[in-house]
C-alpha cells in the first residue's frame, strides 16, 4: 500500500464518530486536567489511564495520545498565565511568555502559542507518517557516548538561556546537576544523599522542584510586594497577536519547528533538549537579544513550536520499534500491552489501522486543539485581572494537588516547599531557575549515559572522540562556548557604553 | 474518597474486639462490604499494572464491590510494599507486585518490611517466560554458541539489564555462573533502552519476558527460555534445562499479597476467586503476548515458591557478587 492508502486508511479509522469522539474527549480531557499546575502529559496519562481500558486498542490509544498532546499544550497555559511549568520543556516557555502575561500581553502569548502547535503538530504528523521507519533507525545510532556528549552540548546551551552573566547561569546549571545525583545511582544500585527517607530513593521529583522554584516562589513575591488588589497583570492590551507578533514569531515557529522534528526521535532527551535548543537559538539570531526574559514572542513562539514537534516525533521509537522514548510512551505502550497489543518493530504492519489511524487522529486531535484554544485564551487572560489576593490561594491548592498526584506522596509537598523558600532567595539574587531544571533533569541522564559508555569501552575516555556523532556533538559544544562568551562580550560592552 | 478510606479503619476500631470472637466464616460471608484497595507498587503501566488492571474488573464483578488500584511508585517498589506491610489486615488492603520486591530487594537493600513476616500470601497470578536473547548478527544460535562465542572472547560480551539487582541480570547471571564465561552486565533504566542497544548492536545480549515481537520480526534471536516447559509460543527455542543449564532457571511471577494477620478465611475467599480469574481461557489468550503464562497457586504452595525463590535469588546474589553499593 502507498502512503496515500495508508493515510487514506488512518483517516477512515480516525474519523468514525467513536474515535473521533474519544480523540476530541481526550484532547479536551488532557487540556483541562493538564492546566492544573504540575500536572504535566506523564501525570496526566497516569490518572486517566484507568479510563481508557474498557475501550478498543485504537480507541484508546486515540484517547490516550489525544490526552498526551492536550496536556503537553496546556503545560504551555500554565507556564505562560502563572509561571507555572508543567513539564521540563514548558519551562523556557515561562521565560517570557510570564513576562508578556504581567505586560497585559497574555492574549498574543496564548495564541500564538496555540498556532505554533497547530503549525508544529501538522508538520510533525507529516514527518510520522512518511519518515517513521527511516528515523527510527537514525534513533537506534545514537549510543551512551552519543548521548552523553548531546547532553554536555544541551547544558552548554543553558549558559545562554538568559541575560545574567554566564557565570551564574552556569553555577544554576551545575547546582541542578549536583541536585540531580540525589536517589539510585544506575550503574550500582546504590541509594545516593536520601537522608534515610525512601521517598528520595528515585531521586528530586521535578515536579516538586519547578512548582516550587517557580509557582510558591512567584507567589511569595508577589504576596510580598504587599501590591493590594491589584490583578497580577497590567491592563489588557487585545486577545490576538498583532500583525508584527505574527511577523516576528513565523520564522521562530518554522526554525522551532525544525529543531523539534529532529529531535524528538531521540529517546529521553528529545523534547527538553529542542525547546531549550529553540530558545537559545532565538535569542542569538534576535537583533536586540536584550528584549529576551522581558517577554519577546519569539522566545514563546520558537519553542513552543519546538516542544510540540518534538512531542509528536517522540511517538516514532514507540510505533516502529516498540521502545518508548520517554516515560509518557512508556505508559502508553502499557496501554497498549493491557489491550493485549505488544508494541514492536511489526506493529504497523500487523495493526496498521492502529498505526494509521492514530496518526490521523494527531492531526484531527491538533487542529481540535487549535479550536479548543483560541476562544479559551479570553477566558483565562479574564483570570488575570481576578486581585492576586483572591487568585493565589488557589494557584497554591490547584499546585499541591499538582505535585502530590505524580506518585501520591505527601513527602513531595514539603520538597516543594524547600524549594519555594530556595526559589524565593534566588528571585532576591536574580538568578533564574531555568537553568537549574535544565541541570536537574539532563544531570542524571548525563551521569547514565557516560557511565555506561565507558562501562562498553570498558574505561577507554577516547570513546567519545572516536564515535562520530559523539564528536561531532562535542565540536559544536566548543563552538558554542566561544559564540555565547562574544555574544556576551559584546552585551557587556554595550551596557558599559550606554549606561 | 481519601477521608473514607482513612476514616473506616477509625470506626471499625472499636468493634474489633468483638468481632475477633467470632468464627472465621462469618468474616468472610460478610466480606467485602465496602471497597478494596489493591497497591501496585509501580507507576500505571509499569510493573505488574498490567496485570492489576486486567484482573480487577473480573474481581469487582465477582465480588460486587469497587477494587481501586493504587499506584504507589518508588524506592524500587519497597514504598508500596511497605504501605501494604504496615496496613490494617482486614482484607480491604492487598497488594498486587511482581517477586522481586519479595525475594531480590530485601537481600540487596534495607527495606522497611519483612517479605515474609510481613506479608502474606493470597494466590500466585502468572509467571513471566524469560526469553534469553541475543544480536541476530552475532555467529549464535544456540546456548553452546552462545557460551563458546562469550568464552573465545572473554569479557567483551556485553548484556543489557533492566537495572541493578533486577531480574533480568540476576537471570544472566546465573548463566554466567553456570557455563563458567565472563560476561560483562550493564545496567540500563528499565528494558526500553537496554533492548534499543541490543538492537543498536552495543550490547550482544538480553533476557526479557515481553520480546515475541521483536524475535518474530527477526531483530533478535532468542536462544532459550528459562523454567521447566516450553512457550508455546516459541516452541522450537529449548528451555535452559534441555540447552545444559538446569540450574539457570530465573523465578518471575506476579502474585498477590495481603497484609500478615488477615483474617484466613478472607484470604482463602479472595485467593480462590482470583485463582478462578486467571484460569480463564481468555486470560491465557491475553497474557501469551506480553510473554506469560497464568499459574495460579494458593496461598500454601505460592509461599512454598517465594521461600524457594528467596534461597535460589540469594544463592545468585552471593555468587555473582551482587551488591549495590
Amino acid at each position: 500500500m502507498s502512503v496515500v492508502d495508508n493515510i487514506a486508511l488512518g483517516f477512515s479509522v480516525a474519523v468514525t464518530p467513536q474515535n473521533f469522539l474519544y480523540c476530541l474527549a481526550g484532547a479536551f480531557l488532557g487540556t483541562l486536567v493538564g492546566v492544573f499546575p504540575g500536572l504535566g502529559p506523564v501525570t496526566t496519562i497516569a490518572m486517566l489511564l484507568p479510563f481508557t481500558f474498557k475501550l478498543p486498542a485504537v480507541a484508546s490509544l486515540i484517547m490516550l495520545s489525544g490526552i498526551y498532546y492536550g496536556a503537553h499544550h496546556s503545560g504551555s497555559t500554565t507556564a505562560v498565565m502563572l509561571n507555572m511549568p508543567g513539564e521540563p520543556t514548558s519551562v523556557v516557555i515561562c521565560i517570557d511568555g510570564h513576562p508578556m502575561a504581567r505586560q497585559g500581553r497574555a492574549g498574543p502569548a496564548l495564541a500564538i502559542a496555540a498556532l505554533a502547535s497547530f503549525f508544529a503538530g501538522c508538520v510533525a504528523v507529516v514527518i510520522i507518517a512518511f519518515f517513521s521507519p527511516p528515523l527510527a533507525s537514525v534513533g537506534l545510532m545514537f549510543g551512551p557516548a552519543d548521548y552523553a556528549s548531546l547532553i554536555v552540548m544541551a547544558l552548554v546551551t543553558a549558559s545562554a538561556l538568559s541575560s545574567e552573566s554566564l557565570i551564574t547561569t552556569t553555577a544554576m546549571a551545575a547546582l541542578g546537576v549536583l541536585l540531580g545525583t540525589v536517589g539510585t545511582d544506575v550503574n550500582s544500585g546504590t541509594i545516593r544523599f536520601d537522608f534515610g527517607r525512601s521517598a528520595l530513593d528515585d531521586g528530586v521529583s521535578f515536579v516538586a522542584a519547578a512548582v516550587g522554584l517557580f509557582a510558591f516562589a512567584d507567589v511569595i513575591t508577589h504576596v510580598g510586594a504587599l501590591h493590594e488588589r491589584v490583578p497580577l497583570s497590567a491592563k489588557i492590551t487585545g486577545l490576538l497577536p498583532t500583525r508584527a507578533d505574527l511577523k516576528a514569531s513565523t520564522p521562530a515557529i518554522l526554525r522551532g519547528t525544525a529543531i523539534g522534528s529532529a529531535f524528538g526521535i531521540l529517546p529521553g532527551t528529545g523534547p527538553l533538549i529542542s525547546s531549550f535548543a529553540s530558545y537559545v537559538m532565538e535569542r542569538q539570531l534576535a537583533k536586540d537579544p536584550s528584549r529576551f526574559g522581558k517577554g519577546a514572542i519569539e522566545g514563546v513562539a520558537g519553542p513552543e513550536a519546538a516542544n510540540n514537534a518534538a512531542a509528536l516525533t517522540h511517538f516514532i521509537p514507540m510505533l516502529t520499534l516498540g521502545i518508548p522514548a520517554g516515560a509518557a510512551n512508556a505508559l502508553l505502550m502499557g496501554a497498549l500491552i493491557i489491550q493485549g497489543i505488544a508494541p514492536g518493530p511489526l506493529l504497523i504492519e500487523q495493526h496498521a489501522d492502529l498505526f494509521w489511524g492514530v496518526v490521523a487522529s494527531m492531526w484531527i486531535g491538533n487542529l481540535m486543539l487549535l479550536v479548543l484554544n483560541l476562544p479559551l485564551v479570553g477566558i483565562w487572560v479574564r483570570l488575570l485581572a481576578i486581585p492576586y489576593r483572591v487568585l493565589y490561594p488557589a494557584v497554591l491548592v490547584f499546585c499541591c494537588i499538582g505535585v502530590y498526584s505524580v506518585s501520591n506522596a505527601t513527602f513531595d509537598l514539603y520538597l516543594a516547599a524547600v524549594f519555594a523558600f530556595a526559589g524565593f532567595i534566588f528571585k532576591q539574587l536574580d538568578c533564574s531557575p531555568a537553568p537549574l531544571i535544565l541541570g536537574l533533569v539532563l544531570g542524571p541522564m548525563l551521569e547514565e549515559n557516560t557511565r555506561r559508555a565507558l562501562l562498553l569501552s570498558r574505561g577507554d575516555f577516547t570513546v567519545f572522540l572516536t564515535e562520530p556523532i559523539s564528536l561531532a556533538m562535542l565540536i559544536l559544544a566548543v563552538v558554542l562556548v566561544f559564540v555565547f562568551s562574544r555574544s556576551a562580550f559584546r552585551d557587556r560592552q554595550a551596557r558599559l557604553a550606554n549606561p | 474518597m481519601l477521608s473514607r478510606r482513612s476514616l473506616v479503619p477509625l470506626l471499625a476500631a472499636p468493634l474489633l474486639p468483638r468481632l475477633a470472637g467470632r468464627a472465621w466464616a462469618d468474616e468472610a460471608a460478610g466480606f467485602p462490604e465496602h471497597s478494596i484497595r489493591m497497591i501496585v507498587p509501580y507507576p500505571p503501566g509499569g510493573g505488574g499494572d498490567a496485570i492489576a488492571r486486567v484482573v480487577s474488573p473480573k474481581l469487582q464483578e465477582a465480588l460486587g464491590q469497587t477494587i481501586v488500584i493504587d499506584n504507589r511508585p518508588g524506592a524500587g517498589a519497597s514504598i508500596g510494599t511497605d504501605l501494604a506491610a504496615k496496613a490494617p489486615p482486614d482484607g480491604y488492603t492487598i497488594l498486587e507486585t511482581p517477586g522481586a520486591a519479595l525475594t531480590v530487594n530485601p537481600q540487596l537493600m534495607k527495606v522497611p518490611y519483612d517479605p515474609v513476616r510481613d506479608l502474606m500470601p493470597v494466590a500466585m497470578l502468572t509467571r513471566a517466560v524469560m526469553v534469553f536473547v541475543v544480536n541476530p548478527k552475532l555467529p549464535i544460535q544456540t546456548v553452546q554458541d552462545l557460551v563458546a562465542y562469550a568464552k573465545a572472547n572473554p569479557g567483551k560480551f556485553n548484556f543489557g539489564s533492566a537495572g541493578n539487582g533486577t531480574i533480568t541480570q540476576l537471570s544472566w547471571e546465573m548463566l554466567k555462573l553456570a557455563s563458567g564465561t565472563d560476561m560483562v552486565h550493564v545496567p540500563y533504566k528499565g528494558s526500553g533502552p537496554a533492548i534499543n542497544d541490543l538492537m543498536g548492536g552495543r550490547v550482544q545480549g538480553v533476557v526479557e519476558s515481553v520480546l515475541l515481537p521483536y524475535i518474530r520480526a527477526g531483530q533478535m534471536r532468542a536462544v532459550a527460555v528459562g523454567g521447566d516447559k516450553r512457550w508455546q509460543s516459541l516452541p522450537d527455542v529449548p528451555t535452559m534445562a534441555e540447552a545444559g543449564y538446569p540450574s539457570v532457571r530465573p523465578s518471575a511471577w506476579y502474585g498477590v499479597f495481603a497484609p500478615r494477620g488477615t483474617p484466613p478465611a478472607i484470604v482463602t475467599k479472595l485467593s480462590a476467586l482470583f485463582r478462578k480469574i486467571v484460569s480463564a481461557p481468555e486470560m491465557a489468550e491475553k497474557l501469551d503476548g506480553i510473554g506469560m503464562v497464568p499459574e495460579p497457586l494458593d496461598s500454601e504452595d505460592f509461599a512454598k515458591v517465594i521461600r524457594d525463590d528467596i534461597e535460589t535469588n540469594g544463592k545468585v546474589i552471593r555468587e555473582a557478587h551482587i551488591t549495590l553499593d
